[in-house]
């Protein structure tokens, strides 16, 4: 098992038409700052290394950076803790922080069905609510759809007390791209696009995890 | 000739050979030759074994080959080890199929000789249920290879529900559950480790076999899940297929490493073939056999609006609940509908769902009621809560019930409850074709599969 570099995960997505959000990879603090303030804050910032698999719980993503000194500030120490802690350390993630809600859309090669995929309420709390569920790929438009409105969260999506619904064209288009990916790439054991932020104009993929089959695996 | 045809010859032989048969009182091929020989309706039964003469006062021939004639059957309990040249041989005598009952081939390790199996019966052209199975019982023609006695086994009365069991003790347990609990079967088969005809083959059998109207399949794991799903796709939009899947409880060892992977273990996954193919879950075997008499025995409701009839108000309140717990919802009667009621009803009543028939109510106010709302647009399911625990009720009321079956399109099932008293009437309302539970929430489950089948039918229309 191998989780994909960030970047070839990236263009893998995009290549599908999954929108990903815009985010630049760099080595040291200037190239940092030159390129969050290109993307515009406020910003993400994330450690890039195959031994991170949950970011949030080892502390190597920081959200919502304002400005050029936060940032900075938590570079730094983002950092530190890497050396301290020995990791490979491939480089550091900026990307543009997003509003809307968090969705999880994954992918799974199971052992006797083959591509399954997974829809539901995204973010840190997957694991809590675990509202989710699952359809065996491949599936079209229509069947996104319905799979959509299986998750108990769908009425947040749709908007509630007069909100607006998000673009669920979007997310069932992002659906059934992932569905796409995970048939023709067989080398693809597990994937989580997790957050998938959703918002009345578009889906992003905010945070990627591609976990592929090694030689022989 | 589709699969129906071909595998007809195996479940109506007109000829059958065991193929092992024994003189020895109490072992294997001893039972399965007696039982066979008094239980197939019509059709010869012939003992296979060299060493025996005669077995029950048969003449036993040496080999399968000497057997005259066309052999539609073999019913196969040698030691392992002499299977496959057993199957050579009934190959080579052109026997259409055979039911291996033999244990000791993957399920011990044995995988080898379940090739070497597989293979003959595939060069010989002959079909195979098993090995390390119990066989088939098939109540249009008699047919019964199970080796259990038949003093400990009920067999279930001839009804319209084909049962495929991959556990052999898991399908005597629901054979026997179902001749307890007056439920009918057309085919039960417990095919074992699957060498050549596994679930896949055998549900589509029966679902292409008049006889049968549900099918009920235990299920342990399937050899090939994208065929599964081919399979159930094929037969699900024709006869209710109603899956109980063992072996649900996630498998620790297979390491994850992203959520999707935690979220989508063996059991999330099965749960999502199913419903993407229109298969029924059931979570016990009980459920899997209710489902199967509700389906055998009542068309599909239109919608999921639910009349209860009751002369007991607390069933009519315990009934309501599970009504709305398990999605489906009570019908609010018409003005005119009320009306109606209204004039049935002692002064002391009043018309609402449930509608409370009172304590004193006998056959004639339900009857009453029941043909009120026999017509009544707004009632899709009716829920008839009949206790016989009060005076004026009788067996009369169950004449009423077969009245509203017969005249509606609409399902009707039975709740009651008690001992002895009720258990003559639940045989006389299943006996004609009306579903009985014993408590409001076995009887709502059994709907709620119901509609959950026909919105599925809607859907892929």
């Amino acid at each position: 098992m191998e989780k994909m570099r960030y970047s070839q995960a990236k263009d893998l997505l995009r290549s599908y038409g999954i929108n990903v959000v815009k985010s630049a990879e760099v080595n040291n603090e200037e190239e940092l700052i030159e390129r969050a303030c290109e993307i515009g804050f406020p910003v993400v910032l994330e450690l890039d290394s195959p031994q991170v698999i949950h970011k949030t719980d080892e502390e190597y993503i920081k959200l919502g950076l304002e400005s050029k000194e936060e940032l900075k500030k938590a570079f730094n120490e983002m950092k530190a803790k890497a050396e301290m802690e020995e990791l490979d350390v491939k480089g550091y993630i900026v990307q543009k922080m997003i509003k809307g809600k968090e969705v999880i859309i994954g992918g799974k090669r199971d052992q006797q069905f083959g591509p399954v995929i997974l829809f539901g309420l995204g973010g840190i709390f997957v694991q809590v609510y675990k509202d989710t569920t699952l359809i065996v790929a491949p599936i079209d438009e229509k069947e996104a759809r319905e799979m959509m409105k299986e998750i108990k969260s769908y009425s947040i999506l749709e908007g509630v007390r007069g909100e607006e619904s998000v673009n669920l064209d979007a997310l069932a288009k992002t659906i059934v791209a992932v569905s796409k990916l995970m048939m023709e790439h067989t080398e693809i054991k597990e994937m989580d696009l997790n957050p998938v932020m959703v918002n009345e104009d578009d889906a992003q993929a905010v945070d990627l995890r591609v976990i592929t089959n090694m030689e022989g695996d | 000739m589709n699969l129906y045809e071909e595998l007809t010859p195996m479940f109506k032989p007109k000829k059958v050979a065991v193929i092992g048969a024994s003189r020895k009182k109490g072992k294997i091929g001893n039972s399965i030759y007696i039982t066979l020989k008094d239980s197939l309706k019509k059709g010869e039964v012939h003992p296979v074994n060299p060493k025996a003469r005669k077995i029950n006062g048969d003449k036993a021939y040496n080999s399968i080959k000497e057997v005259p004639g066309q052999v539609d059957l073999a019913v196969v309990v040698v030691p392992a080890k002499f299977v496959p040249k057993v199957i050579e041989e009934c190959g080579e005598k052109g026997v259409k199929g055979a039911v291996v009952v033999t244990s000791g081939f993957s399920e011990v390790g044995n995988k080898e000789l379940e090739e070497e199996l597989a293979q003959k019966a595939k060069e010989g052209g002959v079909r195979i249920i098993g090995p390390n199975c119990l066989g088939i019982l098939s109540n249009p023609s008699g047919l019964n290879t199970m080796f259990l006695p038949r003093e400990k086994l009920g067999i279930p009365k001839e009804g319209k529900v084909g049962i495929v069991s991959q556990s052999g003790a898991v399908g005597s347990v629901i054979v026997d559950w179902a001749a307890a609990e007056n439920y009918g079967i057309s085919e039960f088969i417990s095919y074992g480790n699957g060498v050549d005809l596994d679930e896949r083959e055998l549900i589509t059998f029966l679902v292409q076999d008049p006889n049968t109207d549900a099918v009920c399949l235990y299920l342990e794991g399937t050899s090939n899940g994208r065929e599964l799903i081919e399979s159930l796709r094929e037969v699900t939009p024709k006869k209710p297929v109603i899956v109980l899947k063992a072996g649900k409880t996630k498998q620790g060892s297979q390491a994850v490493a992203s959520h999707t992977g935690s979220l989508a273990g063996s059991a999330e996954v099965y749960d999502a073939v199913f419903k993407q193919t229109g298969a029924l879950q059931a979570r016990t075997l009980l459920d899997l056999l209710d489902y199967a008499e509700i389906f055998e025995k009542q068309p599909l409701p239109k919608g999921k609006k639910v009349a209860i009839i009751t002369n007991g108000g607390g069933f009519g309140v315990l009934s309501t609940d599970e009504v709305i717990r398990q999605g489906l919802e009570m019908t609010e009667f018409k003005q005119e509908t009320k009306k109606k009621l209204e004039k049935i009803l002692p002064s002391y009543g009043t018309v609402n769902n449930p509608l409370d028939l009172l304590g004193d109510a006998g056959p004639k106010r339900f009857s009453k009621a029941l043909e009120i709302i026999k017509n009544v647009d707004e009632v899709d399911i009716v829920l008839c809560i009949a206790l016989f625990q009060t005076e004026p009720m009788n067996e009369k009321v169950v004449e009423s019930v077969f009245k509203f079956d017969k005249e509606s399109i609409k399902p009707i099932t039975i709740c009651t409850a008690g001992g002895e008293p009720v258990k003559k009437m639940k045989k006389k309302f299943e006996d004609g074709g009306i579903p009985v539970f014993n408590t409001p929430q076995r009887a709502v489950d059994a709907l709620r599969a119901m509609i959950e089948y026909s919105d599925y039918r809607e859907k892929i229309k």
